[in-house]
């Protein structure tokens, strides 16, 4: 019987614990060599799968940004979590695919970031290839595109501009709201553009069936 | 356990040194090295299952790649038996040594809420530990995640619960997920560690407005008075409440609202509220009235409870649509919002203005290449004295548009005026419409070619495609051919094909040329076909009737028709084709989930017959009884034998009738005479490696009719296959014999009717047929064909008592004619021989006794009736020679049948046909003579109905004859369920 602990990830060992982590420390001391775990299952968005590799090839390749957090493969599986759920709804409305100029762009920014010679050994070390890391810019241009078509056209009232500017008015370094009120704008637009997607996506993530493995 | 932890550490610094491992080595170490072993296992155990084994990508001896460990996680995860997939790498002589480890599925299948600190499940636990009703707490979590959520949904059920807590005032609860793993059964038992904290109450209650009510009231009624618990699920339902009873007095304008401010400890929350009552709202109507029924409807501010400008402007529209449409073309509506003390009053004031009448018919000019009469059925609604609706003249406009695009007037362009005549009188008004047309040129479709189409020949492309050059240029055509070659990449597994087709006008607007601009995307093909949860059904029987296959592409159509034949297997309540994504664009596996259905069915029944029966008296005439039988019947089937699909189903009838007395009383003597019938069948689905599919069947029956009682034994067997989506053929094997007995008084013509359904003679046959259907529908076809032969031969040499050569071909066509309405051409041909070798055999219990010379009756082939030629009653056509003296019909060897008939839509579902048949019965093969042909003519009502065609003919013979000395009755009704052919 093994129980898990929900926070905190300490692991208990039931009755008779003592003689059994003995016995097994011992049969792993005379194993003939150790036994490294290479790849498994981190999570499970509605059928489809997140590895470890694939959690891996996405840190080390900068594909996520990591969500908030203070271990990075969470963080990362997070990401890779969102993404999946948000590409689905992308797909469904299938907006433009993207030019394919873009996506070369996009393409060889990730492999100038790592040099070409690294890009090469982390697509071999994760199981990867230029063609999975071509798609996946590729998805994430279509991403943004949706993004930007879904909740591109925020435009505050000149009332939520001076509100906004009241409140945070030492962000604007003691600028009047005339002179700043294209930066009010702006920053107040991205704040409700950010909110409104952080809503979607946790409204997308109550209705998806994602399910976390304990690591 | 200090002490063993202690060992532990002991031992594994031995093992490190000893061994020289790097505890977390990283997989770069081993990638790229030969593998020397792959294993499987699960808890502990080797796993010895072929078909997990078999969806190992790392394979031993090539060296190890991460893309082939991934995409064998994928393949294992997607057997569905288990939650994780972990990959173990490990040195080994030579290279590596590779263990996957399954860890089974531990299904949660117990969740329990129980407060912080309780020792075990099962500690007593109630709403006061726990702060919350478990009931309350259990409802969150199946609302959202089921009733057994999965263990990696728990910390997100867990955070729902905080929430749940949050609305309840428990401000600073928190819940913990505890997931206790089991085995033999592999399961899980799921707790949620409640600690609800302290509930908190309303502190310091501040109230900007003026509740009517006032303070102290409004608090109370919205559950926020000071030190009163706060629960804000609570408080919004109130404050809900509240607000709407205010709209339902007539203040639509009331809102309400809080802001709590929360302590830091969260045991005190300090409520302000705003409160805003509004005005008294009135809703007054000047001008023209409007019925009383409708203006809630169209004047829909108190059940909004809104005085929203939007909401006012839309009533206004209403109004105007609603009288536009009763012919007030110009009717006119405002509103405006008239301020009091405490009050708002909104006025909507109406102008009907003049009721419009159409003075005569729609004028129509322009129209030079369409005739009138092809634009009349879009002007059925703008008819001289029909009320004027501008709607209408705006659907006519598009209707003609329609018309004009169909016929390739691309750039045709349809206005239409009302056009004002003088008033007649004050409040009438009258127009006459008109509709202009500028045709525009005449487009057709010129070249059609196709971009970017690598993977599928043009040659394959072009059929697909109807805009033909020469043919009009219509868009929706062309839009529908876009679709099918866009259907035609989707079957071949290219699932994110794009197809546009842009049309380039040449400059005179008469041609337009086609390019089909594809972009093909990947093509996916399949790379293992994985089946979950058959238990019983052997996975071959399921993989055989799926269309995929691996390595070939995954089609759109294939996994629909895929799916299509596994429910026609019938062993399934449930099935499901998933496809499962890899790293790869380029390959899916599919995954097939079956839910088997039970393996025997047993069914039975009971209940009692009364029917009145003929039987003889004591003075040796006829009387008439009433019969009281009890009956029941018990039918016991085995499906799916061996896994493979076989059936085998046992059904068996039992009446047990009265036994007669002398005197013809009944009910005295017991049981007499039993009606039985027993009959076993065996099915086995591609069988005896042909690939075909086997029936066997035996049945023995005995029964009562009103005159005579019989026997029936018989045997068949049939083997079918089916050799194209249209062609089936089959064979057959039938061995039966009839005996009747205890013979009442039968006269000939009965004994007749007798022996072609009872052959009393013993028949041994073997058959052979093959059909070609290429109909669209079975029921009531518009198109295609219809063609079958069938051949038998039976023997003395077989074991029957006559022998005889019989062939019987048909064929029919249906077409659907040219013309606007769903007018079908029905048409058949049947020709039927038969050649017996002649014996004479005396019936086995026949009385009186009837020699048998030839075919006997029930082989013979007979016309006339309501699916032959129908100006005949059933069976009475032939040639003189197949009847008898007394007006009877024989049979005949030969059969010839000629049909036709025009089957016309009437009304909704009722139609009308009109028949020509024709067609002779003749005594031999040598005697068939085209010259002597019976015919008939009719006429027929037809009805569509949920069940297929119910039929209502009649028909009248074209050469009225004498037969027995008697001139044929002239015609003939027939009534029946489905087409005559």
């Amino acid at each position: 019987m093994r129980e898990t602990r929900g926070r905190g990830g300490r692991e208990a060992v039931s009755g008779g614990g003592c003689l059994f982590a003995v016995m097994i420390s011992l049969a792993l001391a005379t194993a003939p060599g150790g036994r490294h775990l290479i790849d498994r299952v981190l999570a499970v968005v509605d059928g489809a799968l997140i590895t470890q590799s694939d959690v891996e090839a996405a840190m080390r390749l900068g594909l996520v940004s990591p969500r908030n957090g203070a271990d990075p493969v969470a963080g990362v599986l997070e990401g890779l979590i969102e993404r999946r759920l948000i590409l689905a709804e992308v797909d469904r409305y299938a907006p433009p695919d993207p030019a394919e100029p873009d996506i070369d762009g996009a393409f060889e920014a990730v492999r100038a970031r790592l040099g070409a010679e690294s890009f090469a050994n982390v697509l071999v070390q994760t199981g990867g290839s230029p063609d999975q890391v071509r798609r996946f810019v590729r998805d994430d241009l279509r991403i943004a595109a949706y993004l930007q078509q879904r909740f591109g056209t925020i435009q505050p009232s000149e009332l939520d501009v001076a509100q906004y500017y009241r409140e945070h008015a030492d962000q604007f370094g003691g600028r009047s709201l005339q002179d700043a009120r294209d930066a009010v704008a702006a920053q107040l637009t991205a704040e409700r553009r950010t909110s409104l997607v952080a809503d979607w996506v946790a409204s997308l993530r109550r209705r998806a069936n994602t399910n976390i493995l304990p690591r | 356990m200090r002490g063993a932890l202690v060992l532990t550490f002991v031992c594994q610094l031995v093992s490190s040194a000893g061994f020289a491992q790097t505890p977390q080595a990283d997989a770069p170490v081993y990638i790229g090295r030969a593998i020397v072993e792959v294993g499987l296992l699960s808890e502990g155990r080797p796993v010895e299952d072929p078909a997990a084994a078999a969806l190992i990508e790392t394979r031993v001896g090539e060296p190890l790649s991460m893309a082939a460990v991934r995409e064998s996680i994928t393949h294992l995860f997607g057997l569905g038996r288990f939650q994780d997939v972990r990959v173990d790498a490990s040195e080994a002589p030579g290279g590596v040594r590779l263990i996957y480890d399954l860890i089974p599925l531990h299904s949660v299948q117990q969740v329990d809420f129980r407060p912080a600190g309780a020792a075990a499940p099962g500690t007593a636990r109630g709403s006061k530990e726990l702060g919350l009703d478990e009931g309350l707490l259990r409802r969150a979590m199946l609302n959202r995640f089921g009733a057994s959520p999965p263990v990696g949904r728990a910390p997100e059920v867990a955070r729902t619960l905080e929430q749940l807590y949050r609305d309840h005032g428990f401000l600073r609860a928190v819940v913990n997920p505890v997931a206790t793993e089991m085995h033999d059964p592999d399961r899980t038992l799921l707790a949620f560690e409640i600690d609800p904290g302290p509930r908190a109450v309303v502190g310091s209650v501040q109230v900007e407005g003026s509740p009517a009510e006032g303070r102290d009231a409004f608090l109370k009624t919205v559950h926020a008075s000071p030190s009163s618990p706060y629960e804000p699920v609570a408080i919004d339902a109130a404050l809900a409440a509240y607000v709407q009873k205010l709209h339902k007095r007539g203040r639509f304008e009331a809102a309400a609202s809080y802001r709590p401010r929360p302590s830091a400890d969260g045991s005190v929350v300090d409520l302000t509220w705003f409160v805003q009552t509004g005005r008294v709202v009135t809703i007054a109507y000047r001008g023209d009235p409007l019925p009383r029924d409708r203006l809630g409807e169209l004047v829909p501010l108190a059940r909004e409870g809104s005085v929203d400008e939007d909401l006012v402007e839309d009533s206004i529209q209403r109004i105007k649509r609603y009288l536009n449409q009763q012919g007030y073309w110009k009717a006119e509506a405002t509103a405006e919002r008239e301020n009091g003390d405490g009050t708002l009053t909104i006025i909507f004031t109406i102008h009907k203005g003049a009721h419009y009448v159409i003075s005569q018919g729609p004028e129509v000019i322009g129209n030079r290449s369409v005739p009138i009469e092809q634009l009349r059925p879009a002007l059925v609604k703008l008819q001289a004295n029909d009320v004027f609706v501008e709607s209408n003249l705006s659907a006519a406009v598009g209707a003609i548009a329609g018309v004009y695009q169909r016929l390739g007037h691309a750039q045709a362009k349809v206005t239409g005026t009302e056009n004002e005549l003088n008033l007649p009188s004050p409040g009438q008004g009258l127009v006459r419409p008109v509709i202009t047309i500028t045709e525009g040129p005449l487009t057709v479709v010129g070249d059609v070619e196709f971009e970017g189409a690598a993977s599928i020949p043009e040659n394959q492309l072009r059929p697909l495609v109807t805009s033909l050059p020469g043919t009009p240029y219509f868009e929706p055509r062309i839009a529908g051919d876009r679709d099918k070659v866009t259907l035609e990449y989707r079957n071949r597994g290219f699932e994110s094909v794009n197809v546009v087709v842009i049309p380039k006008l040449s400059a005179d607007g008469s041609r337009a040329e086609l390019t089909f601009r594809i972009n093909e995307g990947p093509q996916t093909i399949i790379d293992h076909i994985l089946v979950i949860g058959n238990t019983r059904t052997d996975q071959r029987v399921i993989k055989r009737e799926l269309l995929l296959q691996e390595g070939k592409p995954l089609g759109l159509e294939d996994i629909a028709e895929s799916q299509r034949r596994l429910g026609a297997l019938g062993l399934f309540r449930r099935f499901r084709i998933e496809e499962l994504a890899h790293g790869s664009a380029a390959t899916k596996d599919v995954l097939v989930t079956v839910e088997e259905a039970a393996a025997r069915t047993f069914s039975y029944g009971g209940g009692a017959e009364a029917t009145r029966r003929l039987s003889s008296s004591v003075g040796g005439g006829l009387q008439e009884r009433i019969d009281l039988a009890p009956r029941g019947f018990v039918d016991l089937g085995f499906r799916n034998i061996g896994g493979k699909n076989r059936s085998i189903d046992l059904y068996s009838r039992l009446a047990l009738h009265p036994e007669t007395t002398a005197t013809g009383s009944t009910g005295l003597a017991g049981f007499g005479f039993s009606e039985y019938r027993v009959v076993g069948t065996y099915r086995e689905p591609r069988a005896i490696g042909v690939n075909a599919d086997l029936a066997l069947t035996a049945a023995v029956e005995q029964g009562i009719r009103s005159t005579f009682n019989f026997a029936r034994k018989g045997v068949n067997a049939e083997v079918g296959r089916r050799l194209s989506p249209g062609v089936r053929a089959s064979a057959r094997y039938s061995f039966g014999t009839t005996r009747t007995f205890q013979n009442g008084q039968i006269t000939p013509e009965n004994q007749a009717r007798i022996d072609r359904l009872f052959p009393q003679v013993r028949l041994s046959a073997f058959a052979g047929a093959i059909s070609r259907d290429t109909r669209d529908d079975v029921l009531d076809p518009e198109r295609g064909g219809f063609v079958s032969e069938e051949s038998s031969i039976a023997a003395r040499a077989l074991g029957g008592q006559v022998g005889f050569l019989k062939s019987y071909v048909q064929g029919f066509w249906f077409h659907r004619l040219p013309v606007r309405k769903r007018v079908i051409f029905a048409g058949r041909i049947a020709v039927g021989l038969a050649h017996g070798f002649p014996r004479e055999v005396v019936t086995t219990g026949g009385v009186p006794e009837q020699p048998i010379e030839d075919l006997p009756a029930s082989e013979r082939f007979f016309a006339g009736g309501d699916t032959t030629i129908r100006g005949f009653a059933l069976d009475t056509a032939g040639a003189p020679n197949t009847i008898s003296p007394t007006g009877f019909p024989k049979g005949g060897n030969a059969l010839l049948l000629l049909n036709g008939e025009l089957r016309v839509p009437v009304w909704r579902d009722l139609g009308a046909a009109v028949f020509m048949d024709g067609g002779n019965v003749f005594n031999r093969v040598s005697e068939l003579d085209l010259g002597a042909l019976r015919g008939s003519a009719g006429l027929g009502v037809r009805y569509r109905s949920p069940i297929g065609p119910i039929r209502f003919d009649v028909g009248f013979k074209l050469d009225r004859r004498a037969v027995a000395g008697r001139l044929e009755s002239g015609h003939a009704f027939h009534f029946s369920i489905g087409q005559a052919f």
